[in-house]
C-alpha cells in the first residue's frame, strides 16, 4: 500500500472478512461473513466489485474452481489473501488506532 | 434436497448475464443461484428466495454498470458512438427505402418501424459486444435516449395507438442487450 493511501470503507470489510475466513473464501461467503459481524446486507455486486478492485491492487489473488450442479454448473471463484493485503489492513488498524485514540471519552453512549 | 438446483428468474439471471462484466459474470451469478437455493431450502417458500434474488439483482446493477463504465470509458464511448452512428444512418436508409416501397400506406409503415428497428438495435447490440462488451452499456443508453428524445418531439406523424410509443421504449434496450446476451451464453457454454 501506498504510503498515505488509506482503504476504502468497503474495502477495508471485505479484506478483513476474508482475513476471518483464514483467508481463503468465495463472493457468496465474504457477503454472508459481513451480514452475520456488521448486520450490513451488502449486494453480491458491491462485493465482487470490490473484490476485483482488490485484486487489481494486488491485496488478493483468485483461482477458479470446478462447475457445481448446485451453482448451476457454473463455476466458483475463490478469492485469497496475499501478503500486500495483510500488510494494508495493519495500516489500515494501525491507522484507525491513532486516529481514534483519547476519542473514547468525548463519545457519548448512543 | 442438496445437490439440487433450482433456478431463479430467467429474466432476472439473463439481465445480469447481459451486463456483468466478464471477468466475475460465471462466478457471481453461480454465487446469486447456490446462495438462492440455500434460502429457498432454509424459508421453503420459492416466493422469499425470488424476491431475495431480484433485490440482489436491482441493488446490484448500478455497482456493476458503474464498474462496467469505469473501465477504460473513453474506449467504449467510442466505440458505441461509432456503431450509434452507422445504426442511425442505416435506420434512416432502411425508412427512406420502406417510406419509397409502401408510398404512403401508414398502416404497413407503422407495422414495419418496430421490426426494422430492433433488427437494427440488435445488429448494432451484436457487434458492439463482438468489439468491446463494456460498451453495450453506453449503446443502450444512447438508444434509449433517443427513443425518449423522439416521443418528446412527438417525432412520429402518423397517428399510433396508446402502447406504440412505451412499446418502443421497452423494446430499446432488450432489442439492444439480446445479442450479447445470446453471444455471452455461447461463450460459457463452449468454456471447458
Amino acid at each position: 500500500m501506498k504510503h498515505g493511501q488509506l482503504l476504502g470503507s468497503l474495502e477495508h470489510i471485505v479484506l478483513l472478512a476474508l482475513a476471518r475466513l483464514d483467508g481463503t473464501g468465495h463472493g457468496m461467503l465474504i457477503r454472508r461473513e459481513i451480514a452475520t459481524r456488521t448486520g450490513r446486507d451488502v449486494s453480491i455486486g458491491a462485493v465482487y466489485a470490490t473484490l476485483e478492485r482488490l485484486e487489481d491492487k494486488g491485496y488478493l489473488s483468485s483461482t477458479t474452481a470446478e462447475p457445481t450442479p448446485e451453482r448451476g454448473g457454473r463455476a466458483k471463484r475463490v478469492f485469497r489473501l496475499e501478503n500486500a493485503g495483510q500488510s494494508a489492513l495493519r495500516i489500515s488498524a494501525r491507522t484507525l488506532r491513532s486516529m481514534t485514540v483519547g476519542l473514547n471519552a468525548r463519545w457519548r453512549p448512543t | 434436497v442438496r445437490g439440487r438446483c433450482r433456478k431463479p428468474s430467467a429474466f432476472a439471471r439473463w439481465l445480469l448475464g447481459s451486463l456483468l462484466p466478464i471477468s466475475f459474470r460465471e462466478a457471481m451469478l453461480g454465487d446469486l443461484i447456490e446462495e438462492y437455493n440455500d434460502i429457498w431450502e432454509l424459508s421453503g417458500s420459492s416466493l422469499t428466495a425470488d424476491c431475495w434474488f431480484w433485490s440482489q439483482t436491482c441493488r446490484s446493477l448500478p455497482v456493476l454498470l458503474w464498474e462496467v463504465l469505469r473501465d477504460e470509458p473513453f474506449r467504449s464511448i467510442v466505440v458505441a458512438s461509432g456503431v450509434y452512428l452507422v445504426m442511425l444512418g442505416l435506420k434512416y436508409g432502411v425508412a427512406l427505402a420502406l417510406a419509397n416501397f409502401v408510398r404512403g400506406n401508414a398502416r404497413v409503415e407503422i407495422s414495419l418501424a418496430p421490426i426494422t428497428f430492433a433488427v437494427i438495435a440488435a445488429l448494432g447490440g451484436y457487434v458492439t459486444a463482438r468489439i468491446r462488451y463494456q460498451a453495450i452499456v453506453v449503446l443502450t443508453v444512447l438508444v434509449i435516449i433517443t427513443v425518449v428524445a423522439l416521443i418528446a418531439l412527438n417525432a412520429c406523424p402518423i397517428p399510433v395507438p396508446w402502447w406504440y410509443r412505451p412499446g418502443f421504449l421497452a423494446l430499446a434496450p432488450v432489442a439492444v442487450l439480446v445479442p450479447p446476451a445470446i453471444l455471452s451464453a455461447s461463450t460459457a457454454q463452449r468454456r471447458p
